[in-house]
């Protein structure tokens, strides 16, 4: 679930209702906000959430709060090799927020498949559309 | 003592000399706070975690964490720092802090509201300027306190030299600062241990003061170990040793109280390490360490006896201590405006109240000092009563600070209801967490509620120490002043009454858990009362011993005063 800013919204009601229901699965969100001390959208639950074991893994980049700007692209580049994995496992993927967001990480997935799934560019794409048109790598950019 | 151990001391001794999980805690963006373990080890490295308690409410329904922030303290023996240091201070403040500096009570700077990914940064700043953080908190020896600007100048730079190596000395040895804060790279078995604390520590935290005759404004009589400089024929011949003092209370818990310290003898110079290290060691290794609230020197003496511990004191020093000399006391404040020092240069004290260094639309704290340090080629000295002195100043530059007073509105700071003079307030809201009240934010209400009782009166212009604590622990040394708010529920304090000008007499509690205007109806009796019954000259303090409107405070230390 990548997620930064408002696009976290829907993830919330994934998160409770893996958990309602008893889904076995794993959970991985990345979110991204400007600061990390006022933009941290619903901290408290995330926090509880990973506590409880609901949340297997929590990835965050807070853009203005470094000298340096970070982005939720760069979290997956640097996770690149077990993001593969997961969707090699067979893991969906979920895109929402800000429809520049959304191009700059399907660009980090394309370099991802490439770096670790040892594919051509034009293979990654294909890679990309198969796993959009299967349904495991969709996304609500707006 | 075969009780369980309070958990911070097995977080002490697991803690690799106080790294803990530090880094890791330092990294975690989930969060803007600490792990709980390394709160505790992060106040031995001069920072403690805090949160805007205003927002706390609103926060939880926003989905947020507390608003976490930082505070940091500098250890700096005797509160002198260079121009270029304000500067710096000043800069970063303004850059990774909510704006504007604090100083404290025990002559420190502090800068409040830093988050936890500038606090690396923030720290590493401050040590480029040769000023460093290290047991600014924690269960180590805090801040050095000395004399902020005696009479006896020549004597005070000598005084001034003795607290800083002694500061030096006490320094925990972990190379844990460092590493974390500076990058240092880890070596192996370089800090296998630490010579004078050992593994956990000490107990609690530990505070020495030195005063310089004839003020008291370190009121050495509160730190758990003083000294008072003895000057004879403007030279330096030693320190009479005090131990024992201590503000700490808990309400409703009988066991703890204040305590002043207690004249053991005379020591010379060359002993002055020694003898420090002598009580440290004692303390580290007698004081309770299953229950915090008694762990303190003062309670250590109490249960062990002094008669014991002096003996234990006289063995570890290798001789017994002469009685103490004689020496005077005028009182604990501040000599606002210029003094001259004893080789024709020139010092300004500077009221700050609350020590609380910011910019209003009449009073530009911030500012002026900040164009003051641009030009000041002598040091600044924060004294113990949370004011600054513009120190050293040439004469022929005198005019210059004086213009830069005036045009950020500073140059009648000193001027006002004396009620105002001594005044000191701890910080309390929105960022101290113990505090039970409001204490530095409600410190000009009650200023001006109070003078204006004064004033009915005709009292006006009569010196009076007043102190305002958020809560019992009393880091505005409230129960050595002469009037005293302490804090108990929002609104609501312990009014205390009692204690001498000169910062030797414990005040007593008068009423209990009252709101404003019972502390105004009450004080407008007793300031009438004052008015029309007190003797020529007498305190206020004095005044309600003598008539026995308050008991005679238990802890009255009998004094060798000349």
């Amino acid at each position: 679930m990548i997620g930064p800013g408002t696009g976290v919204a829907p993830f919330r009601g994934f998160v409770q209702e893996r958990t309602a229901i008893g889904a076995s699965g794993r959970n991985w969100l990345i979110f991204g906000a400007r600061h990390q001390r006022s933009q941290f959208l619903y901290q408290l639950e995330w926090q509880a959430a990973l506590k409880a074991g609901q949340l297997q893994r929590l990835d965050l980049a807070f853009s203005r709060d470094s000298a340096e700007p970070v982005y939720v692209q760069q979290r997956l580049i640097e996770q690149g090799r077990d993001v593969y994995a997961w969707l090699e496992a067979g893991a969906h993927l979920y895109v929402c927020g800000a429809t520049a967001m959304g191009r700059s990480v399907h660009a980090a997935l394309r370099d991802i498949v490439i770096e670790h799934g040892g594919r051509d560019a034009e293979a990654a794409d294909e890679y990309l559309s198969e796993l959009q048109r299967s349904g495991c790598y969709a996304r609500d950019v707006y | 003592m075969n009780e369980v151990l309070s958990p911070v001391e097995t977080l002490k001794r697991g803690s690799r000399g106080l790294r803990g999980t530090l880094r890791e805690s330092l990294g975690d963006a989930i969060t803007g706070g600490l792990r709980e373990s390394d709160t505790q080890l992060l106040k031995f490295h001069g920072s403690y975690q805090q949160d805007d308690r205003d927002l706390r409410d609103e926060r939880r329904r926003q989905k947020l964490e507390p608003a976490y922030s930082f505070m940091i303290r500098t250890r700096l023996p005797g509160g002198v720092a260079t121009p270029a240091q304000w500067l710096a201070l000043d800069a970063l403040a303004a850059r990774y802090g909510n704006g504007g500096l604090r100083l404290t009570t025990r002559q420190a700077f502090q800068i409040h509201g830093i988050l936890k990914h500038d606090l690396k940064p923030t720290i590493a700043a401050i040590n480029q300027t040769l000023i460093d953080t290290i047991a600014a908190c924690g269960d180590v020896n805090r801040n050095v306190m000395v004399s902020a600007n005696p009479v006896e100048s020549r004597a005070h730079a000598e005084v001034q030299a003795c607290a800083q190596a002694l500061s030096e000395h006490l320094l925990p040895q972990s190379r844990a600062y460092h590493e974390i804060w500076l990058d240092e790279q880890a070596v192996i078995g370089a800090d296998a241990s630490e010579p004078v604390y050992g593994p956990t520590y000490l107990p609690r935290k530990f505070k020495i003061g030195f005063a310089i005759t004839p003020i008291n404004d370190v009121d050495v009589f509160s730190q758990d170990l003083g000294f008072i400089a003895i000057i004879e024929q403007g030279e330096l011949v030693g320190f009479n040793l005090l131990v024992g003092g201590g503000m700490g209370v808990t309400h409703g818990d009988a066991r703890t109280y204040p305590r002043l310290a207690d004249e053991l003898g005379f020591i010379r110079k060359d002993q002055l390490i020694t003898v420090a290290t002598a009580v440290l060691t004692t303390q580290r290794d007698h004081g309770n360490r299953s229950d915090r609230k008694l762990s303190r020197l003062k309670y250590t003496i109490d249960r062990l006896g002094l008669d014991v511990f002096k003996r234990a004191l006289e063995a570890l020093v290798g001789e017994s201590l002469p009685p103490p000399r004689a020496y005077r006391f005028d009182h604990t404040g501040d000599r606002f405006g210029w003094v001259e020092g004893f080789d024709g240069r020139w010092h300004y004290t500077l009221r700050i109240e609350s020590g609380r260094v910011r910019d209003t639309d009449t009073v530009r704290l911030l500012s002026g000092l900040r164009a003051i340090a641009r030009v000041h080629r002598g040091d600044f000295r924060l004294t113990p009563n949370q004011n600054v002195i513009v120190a050293n100043v040439d004469a022929n530059e005198r005019a210059l600070i004086d213009v830069l007073l005036d045009d950020h509105g500073l140059a009648h700071a000193l001027h006002g209801a004396a009620i105002r003079r001594f005044a000191l307030a701890c910080v309390a809201l929105p960022t101290c967490g113990l505090a039970m009240a409001e204490a530095e934010r409600y410190l000009p209400t009650i200023l001006d509620r109070m003078d204006a009782l004064l004033s009915r009166y005709g009292l006006h212009d009569e010196p009076i120490v007043f102190r305002i604590s958020g809560c019992p622990n009393g880091c505005s040394r409230p129960y050595l002043a002469e009037i005293a708010l302490v804090g108990k529920a929002p609104g609501r304090y312990n009014l205390m009454l009692g204690a001498d000008f000169q910062g030797r007499r414990l005040n007593r509690l008068h009423r209990e858990n009252i709101d404003e205007a019972a502390i105004l109806t009450e004080l407008d009796v007793l300031f009438a009362r004052f008015a029309s019954d007190r003797e020529a000259g007498e305190h206020f303090g004095d005044f309600v011993v003598r008539v026995g409107i308050v008991r005679a405070p238990q802890f009255i230390v009998a004094k060798l005063s000349v």
